[in-house]
């Protein structure tokens, strides 16, 4: 569904991702690992549109996007939740999800069955959907950032990072319920440092160092490969 | 506060009292294309006074050549300066913004371009829009002209309703997503930079309207616009970024504080006042009493 092909981008003089190709097939979870400054979210806003690639291409089911603007990747089905969330803070749950569904309402499409489906995924937004996106805890802000994601029907949700500032038991919270979108039809790319979390629920997964791929499988295949158990896992020799 | 009160209970100072809130309501009209900008955009409009002084003239010279009416020319001033709005802002400060450029540069020479074209074409002398209402009603003992009252009516309305169009439409969510966070509103498929332009060509269209009115109740000339620009910034700061319900409140206080102090002192330093009044708001409360971000 989503394929990246040779891509290289750059911050003014300074180069951040070097050849990266990638796929993502539809309905699958794919994990996307890496440490801090390993070019992670240069390359989830590059996919987004809010970053141009000097070179290589990105398509989504066929047609080409890496030169399309942000707003106009939305409509051909792509949604990003960012880094950091970026919920719209002086807005309220309910017209954040508003405005995660401009694309939808756009297309006079069923804002009303998108609307009870995040409200069944995430409760807690129906029950502070008058409440200003700023008061919510991290947790919540973060459900409600891919609540909003939901709310333009996306075919490929790309989630950069969720896990950051959550406590643990949160974490689980919001990648159960990922998988359970997952299985209700939704193709995730999940882009974590959190590599374990983020292993256990994915297909498939590529490592990026750097700026660069460097690695690519299965959870299991990954986890069985000694240079990343020790670079990405903290784990050493035996037992996991 | 106390000085304000013992002098509403004046008799003489009444009428300025009065004429300080309707003029208020004026201001508060005044500032609200300067307040959008500023608040959605994160520009100054610079050439602000001028976009107003611009709309002042169109409508003066649509009643001297063609006889309308001033309430007629408003369709004709508010349309033309929608439209001078998006192509200043499509034509010109995108392509800054995007160069990396710094628009208040490019809204300055804008200010002077437009005020010497105003000085070329239409001369120094200062002009006044004819006032469609010459009835003046008695309030007790102070005299206010019908048309004073009819303008703050007018603003009033006029504020409330942008206030609902902001808060209450698809297209007031669009503006207020994108003001926030514009990436995120990008990513939701808002199309920030038509949002953008729209809104500067409403800003526009606003200024156009108070101009009529304030062209009524005000005599100006092409350099006119630094004053307005002045007492419009007074009430932005006053109310805060983000407010558009405080631009009423922020009117008023210093359409009163302005008629006042004048009543003490002497016409002629009225300004002080405003000035005055601006400074210490700046120096104790930056972000303004109603503002937001």
């Amino acid at each position: 569904m989503l394929e990246i092909n040779n891509l290289e981008v750059c911050y003014g003089d300074t180069q951040i991702l070097y050849n990266i190709s990638l796929r993502v097939n539809e309905g699958e979870i794919v994990a996307l690992l890496g440490s801090n400054g390993s070019g992670k979210t240069t390359l989830a806003k590059t996919i987004a549109g809010l970053v141009k690639p000097r070179a290589g291409n990105i398509t989504l089911n066929g047609s080409r996007i890496d030169k399309l603007p942000p707003h106009k990747i939305v409509e051909k089905g792509l949604s990003l939740v960012p880094e950091g969330r970026m919920v719209f803070p002086h807005l309220s749950v309910l017209e954040n999800l508003l405005a995660g569904a401009t694309v939808t309402l756009k297309r006079k499409g069923n804002f009303r069955v998108l609307l009870d489906y995040v409200f069944e995924v995430f409760p807690v937004l129906r029950e502070r959907q008058y409440q200003l996106a700023r008061t919510l805890s991290g947790g919540e802000q973060q459900m409600l950032a891919i609540g909003r994601a939901l709310m333009c029907n996306p075919k490929i949700l790309i989630l950069d990072e969720p896990s950051l500032g959550l406590a643990p038991i949160v974490v689980q919270a919001v990648f159960r319920t990922l998988k359970k979108i997952n299985e209700d039809g939704l193709t995730i790319l999940l882009i974590e440092q959190n590599a374990f979390e983020a292993l256990r629920m994915s297909n498939r997964a590529y490592v990026m160092e750097t700026g660069k791929i460097v690695g690519e499988g299965t959870p299991n295949q990954l986890f069985s490969n000694e240079l990343l158990r020790k670079a990405y896992f903290g784990l050493r020799e035996g037992g996991i | 506060m106390i000085l304000v009160i013992f002098l509403s209970l004046l008799p003489q100072s009444r009428q300025s009292l009065l004429i300080g809130i309707l003029l208020g309501g004026l201001y508060a009209m005044m500032a609200l294309g300067l307040s959008l900008i500023l608040g959605v955009l994160k520009i100054v409009n610079l050439a602000y006074g001028e976009t107003l002084i611009l709309g002042a003239y169109v409508s003066y010279y649509s009643t001297q050549l063609w006889g309308l009416s001033s309430l007629v020319s408003l369709i004709l001033v508010v349309p033309i300066l929608f439209v001078f709005g998006v192509f200043i802002h499509r034509a010109m400060l995108t392509k800054i913004l995007a160069a990396g450029g710094e628009p208040l540069i490019l809204l300055f020479g804008l200010a002077l371009a437009l005020q010497n074209l105003m000085m070329f074409l239409w001369t120094p002398d200062a002009r006044s829009i004819p006032s469609p209402l010459t009835t003046t009603i008695h309030v007790e003992d102070a005299a206010i002209s019908l048309m004073r009252v009819v303008t703050f009516i007018i603003s009033v309305l006029t504020v409330m309703l942008i206030r609902f169009v902001m808060s209450q439409t698809r297209f007031g969510l669009m503006v207020r997503a994108a003001a926030q966070n514009k990436d995120a509103a990008e990513l939701v498929g808002i199309n920030t930079t038509r949002v953008y332009t729209l809104l500067f060509g409403i800003g526009c269209a606003l200024t156009g309207f108070s101009a009529v009115f304030t062209g009524i109740l005000f005599p100006f000339n092409p350099v006119s616009g630094l004053a307005i620009f002045l007492k419009s910034l007074a009430v932005v700061t006053l109310a805060g970024m983000g407010s558009i319900g405080g631009l009423v409140i922020s009117g008023l206080v210093i359409g009163i504080v302005e008629s006042l102090g004048g009543y003490l002192i002497g016409g002629g330093f009225k300004d002080l006042f405003t000035y005055g009044l601006l400074l210490i708001i700046i120096i104790v409360k930056p972000t303004g009493f109603f503002g937001r971000y």
